[in-house]
């Protein structure tokens, strides 16, 4: 308890000092709460560290902001979690809305989409060119297209079945999409 | 950037600044200033004709007594709400405050009503609002510019005590000036002003104390 207050005391020292204008205690102060502060978001949220750094920036400014209403009288760090628990809650908040207005783009067959629907590739229709041009691809390409495009499963379940990743997939699809491009074209060049 | 050049950037550039008094001394501050102007609008508008009559009643004074201090009480529990960790149940003050004060006014209503029966009719008195919203513009304005130099990190809640501070104060003025026919009359159209000034300063606090304000992110790019 006494240590704990101890600890107070220094940082509301620091503050104090900071309101000042003394920035080698504002620096310390920082540097010493940055931590915490850290400890603090990244217990309490499931995302990626650089949402919980993000929501850390978030909080050092908030506390850069809020500095003249810290009264040194007080305890430091019960001001600093209110800023926290502050921050933490309008960041939930942004987060809900962002998810609830987010196209998921990984779940999206961007892979295609630069193929507009009157390709050379869509006019040839010979479907057995086509699968003798899918049996030419390497294994791994064959495999993201048919998991992908003929069957038609998401990216995620793609990964699932196939056991890749979904960069893994999407650049196979990419790199397949490409070659199947070349040996059709190769295909009807030779054919004329 | 990253959070050590956010950290190092923020302390090269800090800057003195003063600490916010307590809530206390900072609604004593804003009282005065209200006050102040509150007076001064009673000497604009004339005072009341039966005003010396109504100082020697008691439940006059009772009255703007528990209407003064709900405005106290708000100011001193808004500013507290603008300081990060203060204590929650600060807001209770206020809210006591209110209830007794419109508990006051709804005696002396019932009272009338059992001392005139069915005469007492209560009339439409548009006057009160308008003279409540002319004595709560200038501590509103007061309120939250000093309220915006905090930290208001609940700001819907800071608003709306801010509101039934300066609506609380605008009211005593305006019964320092402007008669009444009833209590029924001021339950309704004065009491009920400051709870709509009130509860609208609450539902616009988002906007009005928004915390931290937009410049905070600009910071970034110092």
């Amino acid at each position: 308890m006494d240590e704990r207050s101890s600890d107070d005391e220094r940082l509301s020292g620091l503050m104090r000092a900071a309101q000042s204008g003394d920035a080698d205690a504002y620096l310390a102060l920082l540097q010493e709460i940055a931590p915490r502060v850290r400890g603090v978001v990244a217990r309490r949220r499931t995302r990626s560290s650089a949402e919980v750094e993000d929501l850390v920036q978030d909080v050092l400014l908030s506390v850069h902001v809020a500095r003249a209403s810290y009264d040194v009288s007080r305890p430091f760090l019960p001001w600093l979690l209110a800023i926290v628990r502050n921050r933490l809650a309008d960041g939930a908040r942004r987060y809900a809305r962002r998810a609830a207005h987010e196209v998921q783009v990984e779940n999206l067959d961007v892979t295609f989409a630069e193929l507009s629907a009157n390709t050379s590739l869509d006019a040839r229709g010979d479907i057995r060119t086509l699968k003798e041009a899918l049996q030419a691809l390497p294994p791994r390409q064959r495999l993201a297209i048919e998991s992908l495009k003929l069957r038609e499963l998401s990216l995620k379940e793609a990964a699932e079945v196939t056991g890749m990743t979904v960069g893994a997939l999407k650049v196979a699809t990419h790199r397949a999409i490409a070659a199947l491009r070349r040996i059709l074209v190769a295909g009807e060049t030779h054919g004329h | 950037m990253d959070t050590e050049r956010l950290i190092r950037t923020l302390a090269e550039n800090v800057e003195p600044v003063r600490p916010l008094r307590h809530p206390w001394v900072r609604a004593l501050a804003w009282t005065a200033g209200g006050a102040l102007y509150v007076l001064l609008l009673v000497a604009v508008m004339s005072p009341r004709d039966d005003l010396a009559a109504r100082m020697h009643d008691p439940g006059f004074l009772i009255e703007q007594a528990a209407a003064l201090l709900t405005g106290v009480t708000a100011a001193i529990a808004a500013f507290a709400t603008a300081v990060p960790g203060s204590r929650r149940n600060v807001v209770l003050v206020p809210l006591v405050s209110a209830v007794a004060w419109i508990g006051i006014v709804s005696v002396g209503a019932v009272r009338e009503f059992q001392l005139a029966g069915p005469e007492v009719v209560l009339q439409a008195d548009w006057g009160c609002v308008w003279t409540v919203l002319l004595g709560a513009a200038v501590p509103a304005g007061l309120m939250a510019t000093m309220l915006r130099r905090g930290a208001p990190l609940t700001p819907y809640t800071t608003a709306a005590l801010g509101g039934l501070a300066a609506a609380g104060i605008g009211n005593l003025g305006v019964c320092l000036f402007h008669p009444h026919s009833s209590d029924l009359v001021v339950l309704v159209w004065h009491c009920g002003t400051v709870l709509v000034v009130a509860a609208l300063a609450g539902t616009a606090g988002g906007q009005l104390l928004r915390w931290p304000p937009r410049r905070t992110r600009a910071l970034m790019s110092v």
